[in-house]
């Protein structure tokens, strides 16, 4: 029992130490991308056409602490982003972690419910296929999900506000209203985006149901639950999607990256304010300490999701705790 | 022949279809500029947003200019970004994956250690952070692609060395004193060389959509200049005026992808039977 325990704590401390270097390492290269970048950032940043003034050159210098040796300079940065400070926006002055904190919670919620669509929509179609194996329901089902892992999330999104919100006029086509403003104007302008990024998710859910399903119904326990005479239905819902389930978690944790990418272009097409939106609009106005700082949420967020379902695996499956400790 | 290919046609239409497909898209890519009835780029105030028409077959976009020429042109630098980025990823990838398998252990704990570091995170994430630094353009988003890519392959390279390397002739090619380059060359990289085949179309497939995502956004292929993903997250703006605007480099992207994966699909059966089950 304490050998067991000790093993756990040995696994948590070896994924917390990874996940830390992880974040150390995507730190460093988003510091270090400014530096290998060509030409001088000051310049780049005041606009190099409009021939600023020594003076302005000298004191954004100074205010980015460009003035310091970069060695100095990166564990500065790196001290500071530890307490969440990022530095200003150099559009407005404000503080990038206010912005970084306003954002997050909206690409989590936007996150989780794509996984609730997909899983929603992908196990019961799984489930369906499965249990027609070759059947046309099956070729139907197993053609439309490879179209759907295909198809690029911003097409999907794009047919979606084509048809949903100007066509038919059922939902918005994009923006964001804040659910203590109004509950179901809230949810009306997530429901496009969310099955924008689910949908992919639901796809791949749905294929990995159907071959799990397949391979346990193929199981020799599955034949003698049959010929002890157990009802088809009891042994599908207790006994073949218990074991089916746990490769069906995995590609959700799995797909959970694909996911933060898709938010990506999700949020940027539905104008959903996210930590995406952050970055691509910091990226498009070269706002650099903006970039870095949504970015290292993002990976932040991203590492840590990572993270916690690698240890909810360990939790779930014994083998997977055994293998690894 | 002809009974083989008859025989292939009739079993596997969507492979057919896919290949088909792969070969117009490939044709578009060659010879889309001559092939174009109009300038792609030529600017028509007269003739802006408008539907199909004699004039137009597949109508024009937000500056009169002819859709159907641009989307012929549109291919080509998606094409050169996605068929460089890969060839870039599978040369320095193979090399570091055959290093890791082979190297000394430190090297090989070091390239291993990065390459999960690296595929740890969306690509589209890092080629953000790239494009927000460096400008962007054909030639950067191949190199920032490539780079991107380099340790699926050497992922893909190292697991299949470690194989390859458990084998009896291994032994025998150690044994009768042969040189690592000998070993490299003429042992391992034929051997390893289905999958690496196998993670290219996946690749491929990967870095047309990376490559029209960050055009989407506005952050790739730079204007005038045409790209499909460009056009469809121009078009965006345009769905109620002109929604055929969208529809057009939809389709073709999306075709295209499907192609690629199917065509991918079907030769990872081919080439590596081990890898059917997943």
């Amino acid at each position: 029992m304490t050998a067991s325990i000790a093993g756990a704590l040995l696994l948590i401390g070896r994924k917390l130490l990874t996940a830390f270097i992880q974040l150390l390492v995507i730190a460093t290269l988003i510091f270090s991308v400014m530096y290998i970048m060509p030409g001088d950032p000051v310049l780049l940043l005041l606009g190099a056409d409009s021939n600023p003034s020594a003076e302005a050159v000298a004191s954004m210098r100074t205010q980015l602490g460009l003035d310091q040796p970069v060695i100095s300079q990166y564990f500065i940065w790196l001290w500071k982003a530890l307490h969440l400070d990022f530095g200003v926006s150099l559009v407005n002055g404000y503080p990038i972690s206010r912005y970084v904190l306003a954002n997050l919670p909206r690409t989590l919620e936007l996150a989780f419910a794509a996984i609730i669509i997909a899983t929603l929509i992908g196990v019961p179609l799984g489930i369906a296929a499965a249990l027609k194996r070759g059947s046309l329901r099956d070729t139907a089902l197993t053609s439309i999900a490879t179209v759907g892992i295909s198809v690029p999330v911003y097409i999907l999104g794009t047919l979606l506000v084509l048809l949903f919100s100007l066509k038919l006029g059922w939902l918005p086509a994009s923006g964001y209203t804040d659910i203590s403003r109004n509950v179901a104007e809230h949810f009306r302008k997530l429901a496009l985006p969310a099955f924008a990024l689910g949908f992919g998710l639901a796809a791949s859910i749905a294929r990995m149901t159907r071959s799990s399903m397949l391979e346990i119904l193929g199981r020799d326990f599955v034949r003698t639950l049959r010929a002890k005479g157990m009802s088809e239905r009891r042994i599908i819902w207790q006994h073949v999607l218990r074991n089916a389930a746990i490769p069906i978690v995995t590609i959700i944790g799995l797909q959970l990256g694909n996911l933060m990418g898709g938010t990506v272009l999700v949020e940027a097409m539905f104008n959903w304010p996210g930590l995406s939106t952050l970055l691509v609009g910091a990226v498009s106005a070269r706002n650099y300490p903006l970039v870095q700082g949504s970015m290292l949420a993002i990976a932040a967020l991203f590492i840590l999701i990572n993270l916690v379902v690698e240890l909810l695996y360990s939790l779930l499956d014994p083998r997977i705790r055994r293998k690894r400790a | 022949m002809t009974a083989t290919i008859l025989h292939i046609g009739r079993s596997q239409p969507a492979f057919v279809i896919s290949v088909a497909v792969l070969a117009i898209v490939l044709l578009m890519a060659i010879f889309g500029g001559s092939l174009a009835p109009h300038d792609p780029y030529l600017l028509d105030p007269q003739a802006v947003n408008q539907g199909s028409s004699a004039r137009h077959w597949l109508g024009t976009d937000e500056f009169g200019r002819d859709l159907l020429s641009r989307l012929l042109i549109g291919i080509r630098p998606t094409l050169v970004v996605a068929l460089g980025a890969t060839a870039i990823a599978a040369s320095f990838g193979s090399f570091f994956g055959i290093t890791g398998a082979y190297g000394r252990p430190w090297l090989s704990l070091l390239i291993m250690r990065s390459v999960d570091i690296m595929l740890s995170f969306p690509p589209i994430l890092l080629a953000l952070l790239a494009v927000g630094f460096w400008q962007s353009g054909v030639l950067s988003l191949t190199v920032v692609i490539g780079v991107l890519y380099i340790p699926h392959f050497a992922r893909v390279a190292h697991s299949a060395t470690l194989q390859v390397a458990r084998q009896e002739f291994m032994e025998a090619e150690h044994s009768m004193g042969a040189s690592v380059q000998r070993v490299v060359f003429t042992a391992i990289v034929p051997n390893i060389l289905a999958p690496l085949v196998v993670q290219a179309t996946l690749t491929v497939a990967a870095a047309i959509l990376l490559e029209s995502g960050l055009s989407f956004l506005g952050l790739g292929i730079v204007p005038p200049e045409p790209s499909w993903g460009q056009m469809i997250g121009t078009a965006r703006g345009y769905l109620s005026l002109n929604p055929m605007y969208v529809i057009w480099p939809s389709l073709l992207l999306a075709l295209t992808v499907l192609a690629i994966n199917v065509v991918g699909d079907r030769l990872r059966d081919i080439l590596d039977p081990r890898l059917r089950e997943e």
